[in-house]
């Protein structure tokens, strides 16, 4: 602040050009700390000595990235608001120190020992208040120094000569080890003597099309449209009437979803509606000689599970058909059957493929007459099986069952008889 | 009559995709994980909702869901939105992109229990696990069930944390017990009952709660080591075995996960006993 006109008090200098940021030459100066770039944004912090610190660090990498992709050219403001309030969060890292693009300079955010200078004009910025502070400051005349420490301007001789993007020195995009950055002007990187268009990954948005022309035939994207149907959700009260609470636990649940057909078994002791084949109860695992030996009508609990390749697991309480589109049969329309669908990338399953029936105490498979057919393998057989169209089979505990790419077992929550 | 050998094959994941530059208008940024039945990813919201939010959380199902049973799950939407609790997600919008269901919710940047973005300390993960509790007590209250806690649906805010992903499969899916392409260690935190057909309830989400916070504080689950890529086998183990406790819980601590695992005559009778519990144990480990 040695000349009084600190950069953030924000003074006009009408020669100022507000150069693409990702023009811009940086030079990463030695040291063992993190210097970081993305698109619009450049930023040198200490490094962590712990595996926390790591792990906070990579959260504002991360947060530093996800703010500058949505703020495009010009993400200053989206980048320092995100950052400041992780960093009055988490309160790591210790020392930082962020620049980034506004639309007419740059948004700087410093944290502990973080700074800026513009060495050869004199200008200094710190952290003074607080934990973090964040500015608005012009484009600098004259480059611009990012460094932690007090004197960490002072201290590096690279920081008081003139800076030129030297190889390999010079920062496109990424993280590496440095002690600061120096970002140039336009006028420097202007005149680097490689030539070379320094970008940033990402780079710049694609330049606007001139005037009449057309802009879908230069972008290869798709239109950005709204979704097909869309809804508000938060602040808007559901239809129905309000819902009572749920009902507390009760000592004792005997019953299976009202939805079970009728069957007739024997109940166990403890009231569990079982298959009259089954040595124990497939609830509560008692010994089924125990019981009183009614045979009578109840619901039928579920007979197992269908568990899929890709650990999806549907409870056997009902019909299913499964297929590419089984909601087009009219069982399933009527309810008689519930849909599964199952994803095909292949073109190999029909849309409605086969069946699985309950009826009593068990469960069928058949095929529907698909095109390419239902394999089958009991449990640890080593050859798969076709299934005849139209021919149920019974499901046994265990077997296997090939539909296209997808497999899924039987898995019976019934003692074996 | 006979085919290929009988093997296991990675089909499982056939239905994966790229992840999408856009849905419907959100700007996609990047994907941040797998939820229940469908992918989450962090995306930049339209203006027309109004731009109080830079990031929304944006989560689309997999397979299609018809008109009829989307009008279902936007009013199951609308329900848990509308209650009080402070520690649910909020959810601003739910649509429909060609046929998939999506929804928009709240973006919280500090990861969720099974990875946060910075190691919690032992009352922090108390007080989380509480949060959620008190959320599951709001969704019982209001009639409904979560039916999928686990630690990656607990969401660690900068005031709070978030319970999230209400499990919507059973709409999407009839009959669905346990959602695939999640982390296939989720049926460890699934109450065997419900695995075997009991519908979700809230001794069932208590349940969960309780495998939760054992998995989150004792770094290991109910059942040992699950295998990750074999659903089969981790169904297998979870259903021939009890759940135990890892032996190396404070005494204290590992009460609460056995009064959420007990039969349901013994168990903690409501998600808000938990969380109660949860605050007091908090307390006294912070003095």
């Amino acid at each position: 602040m040695s000349d009084g006109t600190a950069p953030g008090s924000k003074p006009r200098v009408s020669a100022t050009v507000v150069p693409a940021f990702d023009q811009i030459a940086v030079t990463v100066l030695p040291g063992s700390d993190l210097v970081a770039r993305y698109p619009g944004v450049l930023l040198v912090a200490r490094a962590a000595d712990s595996e926390a610190g790591d792990q906070a660090l990579q959260a504002v990498l991360d947060l530093v990235e996800i703010s500058g992709e949505a703020g495009g050219r010009a993400p200053g403001y989206r980048v320092s608001r995100s950052v400041t309030s992780l960093i009055e969060a988490d309160g790591v890292p210790n020392d930082l120190v962020l620049v980034a693009a506004t639309d007419d300079g740059l948004a700087v955010v410093l944290a502990g020992a973080g700074s800026v200078t513009v060495p050869e004009r004199g200008w200094r910025l710190d952290c003074k208040r607080g934990r973090v502070e964040t500015f608005e400051i012009d484009w600098p005349p004259a480059p611009l120094l990012l460094a932690l420490g007090p004197q960490a301007g002072e201290e590096r001789p690279s920081a008081s000569r003139p800076v030129r993007p030297t190889r390999p020195f010079d920062l496109r995009a990424g993280v590496v080890p440095g002690g600061g950055a120096t970002l140039a002007t336009a006028a420097a990187s202007l005149a680097s003597p490689t030539g070379t268009v320094l970008l940033a990954s990402g780079g710049l948005p694609a330049p606007l099309p001139p005037p009449g022309s057309s802009r879908a035939a230069a972008s290869p994207r798709p239109p950005v449209v709204a979704p097909r149907r869309f809804d508000q959700i938060f602040g808007v009260g559901p239809s129905g009437p309000r819902r009572d609470a749920l009902p507390l636990p009760a000592a004792k649940q005997f019953d299976p979803p009202a939805s079970g057909a009728l069957v007739r078994g024997y109940r166990c002791r403890d009231g569990h509606h079982n298959d009259p084949r089954a040595l124990f109860c497939a609830a509560c695992g008692i010994r089924m000689a125990e019981s009183t030996g009614v045979f009578v009508e109840g619901r039928r609990p579920p007979l197992g599970l269908l568990v899929f390749d890709n650990g999806a697991s549907f409870s056997l309480d009902a019909n299913y058909l499964l297929g590419r589109e089984p909601g087009i049969d009219e069982r399933v329309q009527t309810g008689q059957f519930r849909p599964l669908v199952l994803f095909d990338t292949t073109g190999v399953i029909s849309r409605r493929h086969a069946e699985i029936r309950l009826e009593d105490w068990d469960v069928f498979l058949v095929d529907c007459g698909s095109a390419n057919g239902t394999l089958v393998a009991a449990r640890e057989a080593s050859q798969w099986s076709a299934l005849v169209p139209g021919q149920p089979i019974r499901m046994l505990p265990g077997m296997q069952v090939r539909i296209g790419e997808r497999d899924f077992v039987f898995e019976s929550l019934q003692a074996a008889p | 009559m006979t085919g290929d050998p009988v093997g296991r094959r990675s089909g499982g994941l056939t239905t994966e995709h790229p992840v999408p530059q856009h849905i419907g208008d959100y700007q996609v940024l990047r994907l941040l994980g797998h939820g229940n039945n469908g992918r989450v990813h962090l995306a930049r919201p339209p203006q027309r909702l109004g731009g109080t939010e830079e990031f929304m959380a944006v989560k689309v199902f997999n397979g299609p869901c018809p008109d009829r049973v989307y009008d279902r799950v936007v009013d199951e939407l609308r329900v848990v939105s509308s209650l009080a609790s402070p520690y649910l997600t909020r959810v601003f919008e739910a649509g429909l992109v060609a046929d998939s269901l999506f929804y928009a919710m709240e973006y919280v940047q500090l990861g969720s229990l099974a990875a946060p973005r910075r190691p919690l300390r032992q009352n922090e993960v108390l007080l989380a696990v509480s949060h959620a509790a008190s959320a599951a007590h709001a969704l019982h209250e209001a009639g409904t069930t979560h039916g999928a806690i686990t630690p990656q649906n607990v969401l660690i805010g900068s005031q709070h944390a978030l319970l999230s992903d209400v499990g919507l499969g059973r709409y999407l899916h009839p009959g669905l017990t346990m959602t695939g392409l999640a982390a296939s260690d989720a049926v460890e935190y699934l109450d065997p009952l419900v695995l075997r057909g009991d519908p979700p309830s809230r001794a069932s989400d208590v349940w969960s709660i309780g495998a939760t916070l054992h998995h989150a504080l004792a770094g290991v689950g109910l059942y040992g080591e699950l295998s990750h890529h074999e659903p089969l086998l981790a169904i297998r183990a979870v259903m021939s075995a009890d759940p135990v406790p890892a032996n190396h819980l404070s005494p204290a601590t590992a009460e609460v996960v056995q009064a959420c695992l007990a039969p349901i005559d013994h168990r903690l009778p409501t998600a808000e006993a938990v969380a109660q519990r949860l605050t007091d144990l908090a307390s006294q480990v912070t003095s």
